[in-house]
């Protein structure tokens, strides 16, 4: 039973807790105890808050025998990234200048988790600030990669991505700003959704970029994630930029399948702008195959360059960033890592001219995508453009960190979903990504379904 | 963008913000006044390289960016004065 309880998806052990078949208790002890035994190793989590999830376990256990479940989730163990407040505890971003701080109330996403009858179960390793990249100069080491410890995990949700895939959690919320959901999504094997941007409450996380951070959910499969999604949307006045459309049932066009839907392939971004790894766009080429075969309409798609949105991307994220962190970076830049100190301060040499310059470019490429998308219902693309590299060459890992398609999306707002579509010769994960229409997830979900059925990818294991 | 220190004389290869860029800066007779107007006096003095290549990834940055809006183009974000008084509605 506990090796059934490690992969359960989320969605079936809310069924399964709803039906009394399985308590929120017993499947959060079997995970925490997963966790105690693994993390030494995998270092997902910074504050892994046992005794707190199994009380929490047991009064979801309680409710539900009162008066039934509060949602699909209910009694499902969730955990958070590191820059999401939880009431009572420490949120560090992963670093030293805030490891005195704690949270005096919930994040929004928070509460909604709670609402939803779902157990947290503690706070989960993050690129220091959600921007630094794998630093050994922290207070908290960083997580690595399931499917070969000596691999990155990505990031910078990177304790999210390593405890889904190693069974550890059936879902985490990490955030997202340049693609750091989608990032470890994609180097664990796991599925991980950047919503329309306000489409999810940014209130109570610590922000990196305002007009580029968003809250998503990793999960193992797509039908999880549409379920973490739903739960953690809404309105929230405390974000002026979340917007207030009611939130969909994403599982309700789930299963329609893609047959008579027309997808543009974003080709150049991972043929010509940067040339990804022979098999991880061969995993995207097959995927396209697959929607065609699956009676799709797929046709190639052009944008600007994938530089041009990077750049745009870069410039914007900087410059909030670095008004952020400007006095700490003035007077102790030492407590930073290395690698968080130097990402962020380019932004020092931005004017002002330079970031609204950056933000009329930004109206510039919101208007080619959606020139370009004229027509169709969803895109594909890369992700990553090779497999994670190994954490001991940083210079390597520095250099592949960047290579990647996920920034633009995060500039033009839209919904992007990272998915498995593979494994590399070297064993590990291979991904795409799927990109909607603004509030459009649920075309995001429906094909990343339709996919994943046909891929049936979540029978492999990583190796822990 | 701080152009006047562009194409000077030492070099810093840089690709921790997306892009591979060599870009020729120097210390300047205006080097001082750029960290005094930043406030990075003392950051450099700890971190003389980070701040160097961090001004060689910004002009990078800027550069490939290639923003070249007309007049009258918008920013992304235009100042709405009524929202707040809708968000407390």
């Amino acid at each position: 039973m506990s090796d059934d309880l490690f992969y359960m998806s989320a969605a079936e052990a809310g069924r399964k807790i709803a039906a009394k078949e399985l308590s929120s208790a017993e499947l959060t002890d079997t995970l925490l105890a997963r966790t105690e035994a693994l993390d030494g190793k995998l270092n997902a989590y910074i504050r892994l808050l046992g005794d707190a999830a199994r009380a929490s376990a047991k009064a979801a256990d309680a409710a539900m025998a009162k008066g039934g479940p509060k949602s699909p989730l209910h009694g499902v163990p969730v955990g958070l990234k590191d820059i999401i407040d939880l009431e009572g505890v420490h949120t560090t971003a992963h670093s030293k200048l805030l490891l005195d701080n704690v949270a005096r109330s919930d994040a929004f996403v928070t509460a909604k988790l709670k609402e939803a009858g779902c157990v947290i179960t503690g706070k989960l390793s993050t690129h220091e600030f959600a921007i630094g990249g794998p630093a050994f100069d922290l207070p908290f080491p960083p997580a690595r990669n399931p499917w070969n410890p000596a691999h990155h995990p990505g990031g910078s949700s990177s304790g999210a991505g390593t405890s889904v895939a190693a069974g550890m959690l059936p879902a985490a919320l990490g955030s997202d700003t340049g693609g750091s959901v989608r990032n470890p999504a994609s180097c664990c094997g796991i599925v991980g959704i950047k919503p329309t941007y306000g489409r999810v409450s940014r209130a109570g996380v610590v922000p990196l970029s305002f007009s580029l951070d968003n809250v998503g959910p990793l999960t193992r499969t797509v039908e999880d994630n549409a379920l973490v999604l739903a739960a953690i949307a809404g309105h929230d006045p405390r974000d002026p930029a979340c917007d207030p459309r009611p939130v969909p049932d994403y599982t309700a066009t789930l299963r329609q399948g893609v047959k008579g839907l027309k997808i543009g392939l974003i080709r150049h971004f991972y043929t010509e702008d940067l040339v990804a790894d022979p098999e991880m766009a061969e995993g995207i080429e097959g995927a396209a195959r697959l929607l065609e075969s699956m009676g799709a309409e797929v046709r190639e798609i052009r944008l600007p360059p994938l530089s041009q949105y990077a750049a745009c991307n870069r410039v914007i994220l900087l410059s909030e960033a670095y008004a952020i962190h400007q006095k700490d970076l003035q007077t102790r830049a030492g407590d930073y890592a290395a690698s968080t100190r130097r990402r962020i301060l380019p932004g020092a040499f931005m004017t002002g001219a330079d970031y609204v310059n950056a933000t009329r470019m930004r109206e510039k490429l919101v208007a080619a995508f959606n020139e370009a998308m004229q027509g169709l219902d969803a895109a594909v693309t890369a992700s990553s453009m090779e497999p994670p590299t190994d954490m001991s060459d940083m210079q390597e890992v520095e250099r592949t960190y960047a290579r990647q398609a996920r920034a633009p999306f995060n500039l033009i707002g839209n919904p992007a979903i990272a998915i498995p579509s593979g494994f590399h010769s070297n064993g590990l994960p291979l991904a795409l990504q799927i990109v909607g229409r603004a509030f459009d997830e649920a075309m995001c979900f429906r094909v990343a379904w339709a996919v994943e059925r046909e891929l049936n990818l979540g029978v492999r294991r990583p190796p822990v | 963008m701080i152009r006047g220190l562009a194409n000077r004389d030492f070099g810093s290869e840089n690709g921790r913000n997306g892009l591979q860029v060599r870009e020729e800066v120097s210390m300047s007779d205006e080097w001082p006044s750029i960290l005094a107007r930043t406030g990075l006096e003392k950051t450099y003095g700890e971190f003389p390289d980070d701040v160097r290549e961090a001004l060689a990834s910004a002009l990078g940055l800027v550069e490939r960016m290639k923003a070249e809006p007309a007049y009258a183009d918008e920013p992304a974000h235009v100042f709405q004065a009524a929202r707040a008084l809708e968000n407390e509605a």
